[in-house]
């Protein structure tokens, strides 16, 4: 094993360590926003809303939605850290001038990501079956998939803040973030429909929202946890979101070299 | 100077960015210069002259857009992660992690060099002794002023025993006081043998600390000497006149 192996492993691990340190308290707000977002959209759309026509399973619907967009609405949160450490204490550039390739150190941040958005993905399912009930029957999930599936849409939404970083180059940029690309990509990215009832009345648009990496999280959390029909592909989404993460790491690396110049 | 004497080796070194109006900044235009062991390397300049941008390049945060360092005898890319375990950099801006206390912040400091636990206890507590940060290692780096702050920036950057330190303007902004403070530190590092590269636009500070200095200007270099050759040379007292002379000098040139 060479050395610089053994250095980036070692300071991957103690990186990830001094992010840890403080996940209790980070984790416990971060828990209960989602509680609150989640617990009001499910019982609203489970409950209030059979009232307008609404069928019975649209509560673990639209509970798909808010596991497949957790990590999107972190990815806001995220790409406010970065931005305001690069525009202000810099603590980044710190680590970019130790004994590393900057593909550890930014290892570190996605993992540290990836853990927050898991984690809140995670307990998300036993809250949701209390409110939903017999809406959500846990017996129906195909658990393996969904594990798999949520483990990679996290880790895309993990990896993007690096991308948004690189283009969102001051604090006063980042008001653009929320309105011109999150939010039109939840509400395209199948949020409150399948891709299939889109498709079945306006096939162009949905052709379109084909280039929405949200879709396919959306869709491919459906699959998992709802069963396939009415929905694309499991393995199309899968393939779909891991080609996703192999551009948006490349791409990621790289804008953040340019935007740093960085050796 | 002979080749076996240098440390670090800069090899013309020239550094161009972008403005974000699209023009081309030339920071350094072609920097040649040879840093020998032990020494405290003073790099003197007026704001912009292109001292913060060649000690990141010596730190390896940023690239050189032609020319080369060496680190004895080698380039430093050729085995950056060899190069980086044996240098110190404390930037200008303090950026100490805001989340960890400072205590952590030196803890951590030395496990990413892979110190041992004990490794650790003994710098830290030596550290911890040298800048007198004991009654703040509790503390979050907002709890504290700027020349603790300084002071922690510098010991982190000392916590793996590095064998060059690269200081960027560590005293800018303080309290005369707490500035001679922070020098006798900087001396002391002398005395175990530590090369460092102190960029300042304090002359004084240059002065007192700096075994030879370099006087940058609009990315070149003007004058490397001793502060005492320099002082003989330009006939002056103190490093100020030598340094206000030569500016009259070069703006003279630039007029003719």
């Amino acid at each position: 094993m060479s050395n610089n192996f053994i250095f980036d492993t070692h300071l991957f691990k103690q990186l990830l360590k001094a992010k840890l340190v403080n996940i209790r308290s980070v984790l416990v707000e971060r828990i209960i926003n989602i509680y609150v977002w989640a617990g009001s959209t499910i019982f609203v759309t489970g409950y209030l809303m059979q009232s307008f026509g609404l069928t019975q399973n649209f509560g673990p619907f639209q509970l798909a939605g808010i596991l497949a967009a957790v990590g999107l609405f972190e990815l806001y949160g995220n790409t406010i850290t970065l931005v305001a450490d690069i525009e202000g204490d810099c603590v980044i550039v710190y680590y970019l001038t130790l004994p590393s390739s900057i593909v550890t150190i930014l290892l570190s941040y996605v993992c540290y990501f990836f853990i927050i958005s898991m984690s809140m993905c995670f307990t998300l399912i036993p809250f949701s079956k209390l409110i939903l009930w017999r809406q959500f029957n846990l017996f129906d999930v195909a658990w393996i998939k969904w594990l798999f599936f949520i483990v990679l849409i996290n880790f895309f939404w993990a990896i993007l803040p690096f991308v948004l970083v690189s283009y969102l180059w001051s604090i006063e940029r980042l008001r653009l973030l929320w309105i011109r690309i999150i939010f039109p990509l939840w509400m395209f990215g199948g949020f409150q429909f399948s891709w299939m009832t889109i498709h079945s009345f306006a096939p162009l648009l949905s052709y379109v929202m084909l280039l929405n990496p949200v879709m396919y999280a959306t869709e491919g959390i459906r699959a998992a946890l709802l069963g396939q029909d009415g929905y694309i592909s499991f393995w199309i989404c899968f393939l779909v979101i891991t080609l996703f993460c192999i551009i948006t790491s490349w791409w990621g690396i790289k804008a953040l070299k340019k935007r740093l110049d960085l050796v | 100077m002979s080749q076996s004497n240098s440390y670090i080796e800069i090899k013309n070194i020239k550094k161009s960015y972008r403005c974000t109006d699209g023009s081309i900044k030339n920071a350094l235009n072609g920097v040649s210069l040879v840093i020998k062991r032990g020494e405290v390397f003073g790099l003197l300049g007026v704001n912009g002259a292109g001292k913060t941008t060649l000690s990141s390049i010596i730190a390896t945060l940023h690239p050189p857009t032609s020319g080369e360092v060496l680190f004895n005898g080698e380039s430093i890319y050729s085995d950056l992660i060899a190069y980086r375990s044996q240098i110190g950099f404390c930037p200008q801006r303090p950026n100490l992690d805001g989340l960890l206390t400072l205590e952590q912040n030196l803890r951590f400091a030395g496990r990413y060099y892979r110190m041992s636990e004990s490794e650790i206890n003994d710098r830290l507590q030596k550290l911890v002794k040298q800048f007198e940060l004991g009654d703040y290692l509790k503390k979050k780096a907002s709890e504290l002023s700027g020349g603790y702050r300084q002071r922690f920036m510098i010991a982190r950057s000392l916590m793996h025993s590095p064998k060059l330190v690269i200081l960027d303007e560590p005293t800018v902004g303080l309290d005369p006081h707490i500035r001679r403070q922070l020098w006798s530190k900087i001396l002391e590092l002398k005395n175990e043998d530590v090369t460092v590269i102190l960029t300042t636009h304090y002359l004084d500070e240059a002065e007192q600390l700096s075994d030879r200095v370099c006087i940058i200007d609009k990315g070149l270099i003007k004058l490397i000497d001793t502060p005492e050759n320099l002082l003989a040379d330009f006939k002056k007292k103190n490093l100020e006149d030598v340094f206000l002379g030569l500016m009259h000098e070069i703006k003279d040139e630039n007029h003719e």
